[in-house]
């Protein structure tokens, strides 16, 4: 998979911008408030994430965004447009014809400074990164967590009306227990193959070599889920009348970065944090390229002039290989020192 | 920006489903651009089927009868009802010609978060058909989205102390979920499925 041009237009600040030819790796520099974020936030769109609602991503006035990416797929041309229109909907085209969804090799990993905060706030933003990693190394995933998340909604919504049955309870318990299980089943798969991706790089940037892993938490018994979240919301139930809301289920879980054995969220400094960010960013990267058999394209939100020179170097060498690598910037020094030469640089 | 009768119009018409405000303006110029006695026609349409068309009283199908074309019907199987959430529902299983039984139209599914519980469709209508005795089988064809699975889970608990028996049509296919992932999941609960029969 090879990105040609992109092409973005009414999405935030951009009514129409085209970047391209790209090469191998490219450069997008502006300055701060000139869009940089959000065209990256709009190629990422492209491959199928959507970060954020409709009615922020479209231009003011607009009646719809579009992005579109002209590409070698396969040694064959294609384009791939993703539409989002201001009633929630979205429509993806390939080859000017109209797809379900895109191609299953349009893959990418965004590094983001906001990534950080992930190892900061609350067990959301891990959820969200752990879900979103396997939702592209299995895009079941995402269907079994679409299912959950609508069924805790309705049953939510179950226990804030007044006369909610026991039966009605009942009904809409089993289906969330059934998604539950495979919900837990995935991100215990996904953490169980990113952990030793996320250690081997964790141990490459911070240049140590302590041990840093993953682990799922969660209250319920991950040899029997199903059993288990059965017991717990029987155990809660006179707690989810009072509080009208539903108290155990992969909603709450959390997953836990550890160094050494030491909670990293909790103990860690800034720059262990920021190192852990990165660490399983890379494992992503390296999950999907296993999964499948080729790149993913690397998109690089203004975070390398963040760090540190060595810390730079051995961030851009890991997933350099034969990937594509976007990344955007203020600093037109990078070039200079991480370029081999085949960069492109596009001026916002 | 137009004539206050066309804005009514195309708000009356953004009102239906599926129908946006571009549509809905999209409709109401071709209407306009229609000869007069083609317009009414559409109009009488809906007012006669707005003033002859009501619901079953047994099932709550429409009609434009005193019962419905299946209750009233000698030639169908009267041990046997389908539950439907929408009349329209009854279009695709009648296609099938394999079924001979009755109906019923519960009129929507159990959704909390639009208000809808069990009280707002046809449950109650249902138990007490089911209590006269002569079914012997239902079979719960409510939609394979949430609302509809939990709308048949529910009424599969109130109907198992009258010892009728029950059954779920066999689809797989997620409407509400993601349908872009159709495929795959469809297959992969055949599979699971398989050991059930
Ligand atoms: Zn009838």
């Amino acid at each position: 998979m090879y990105l040609k041009e992109i092409e973005i237009i009414n999405y935030r600040l951009h009514n129409s911008l085209k970047i391209g030819p790209l090469a191998q790796t490219n450069l997008l520099l502006g300055n701060n408030g000139q869009g940089k974020s959000s065209a990256l936030e709009a190629i990422h769109l492209l491959f199928g994430v959507r970060r954020a609602a409709n009615e922020e991503i479209i231009s003011f006035g607009q009646e719809q965004a579009v992005v579109r990416g002209r590409l070698l797929l396969d040694n064959q041309d294609r384009e791939i447009s993703v539409c989002v229109y201001k009633n929630k909907t979205k429509t993806i085209k390939v080859d000017k014809k109209e797809a379900k969804k895109t191609p299953e090799k349009l893959k990418t990993v965004l590094f983001n400074p906001d990534d950080t905060q992930a190892l900061k706030q609350g067990p959301g933003r891990r959820r969200e990164l752990i879900d979103e990693i396997m939702g592209q190394i299995d895009h079941k995933h995402t269907y079994w967590l679409n299912q959950y998340n609508a069924n805790l909604r309705q049953r939510n919504a179950l226990l804030k009306s007044p006369n909610a049955s026991h039966q009605s309870l009942e009904a809409f318990s089993q289906k969330l227990v059934e998604a539950a299980e495979k919900v837990i089943n995935g991100r215990l798969v996904a953490i169980k193959e990113a952990t030793p991706l996320y250690n081997k790089y964790h141990q490459k940037i911070s240049g140590n070599n302590k041990r840093a892993e993953l682990k799922y938490q969660t209250s319920l018994d991950t040899k029997d889920i199903k059993g288990s979240l059965v017991l717990r919301l029987k155990e809660t139930r006179q707690e989810e009348a009072a509080r009208r809301q539903t108290l155990a289920g992969p909603h709450l879980d959390d997953i836990i970065f550890f160094e050494e054995g030491i909670n990293i969220k909790k103990f860690g400094s800034q720059g262990e944090k920021k190192t852990a960010a990165l660490s399983i960013r890379l494992a992503q990267y390296e999950l999907i390229k296993k999964k499948l058999g080729a790149h993913p394209v690397v998109l690089l939100d203004d975070l390398v002039s963040e760090l540190d020179a060595g810390r730079r170097a051995r961030l851009l060498g890991a997933p350099r290989g034969a990937g594509q690598v976007i990344i955007s910037s203020t600093d037109e020094e990078i070039t200079a020192e991480e370029g081999d030469g085949k960069v492109a640089i596009h001026r916002l | 920006m137009f004539p206050k009768t066309v804005e009514s119009l195309v708000n009356e018409l953004a009102k239906l489903p599926g129908i946006g405000p571009k549509t809905a303006q999209r409709l109401a110029f071709f209407l306009l651009k229609t000869p007069a006695a083609e317009a009414k026609k559409l109009a009488e349409a809906i007012n006669a089927a707005k003033d002859t068309v009501v619901f079953c009283p047994i099932c709550f199908n429409l009609t434009d009868q005193k019962t419905c074309q299946f209750c009233s019907n000698p030639e169908r199987d009267k041990n046997r009802i389908c539950i439907v959430e929408d009349a329209k529902d009854i279009i695709p299983i009648e296609r099938t010609q394999d079924y001979k039984g009755l109906y019923h139209v519960l009129q929507g599914a159990i959704s909390p978060i639009d208000g809808i519980g069990p009280e707002e469709l046809r449950i109650k209508e249902l138990i007490d058909r089911l209590k006269k005795g002569e079914i012997k089988e239902i079979i719960v064809a409510t939609n394979p989205n949430i609302e509809g699975e939990a709308t048949a889970l529910y009424i599969a608990k109130l109907v198992k102390p009258l010892e009728i028996k029950t059954t779920r049509i066999a689809s797989g296919l997620p409407v509400g979920g993601d349908l872009e992932y159709a495929d795959e999941i469809t297959l992969s609960r055949a599979l699971e499925g398989r050991q059930e029969i």
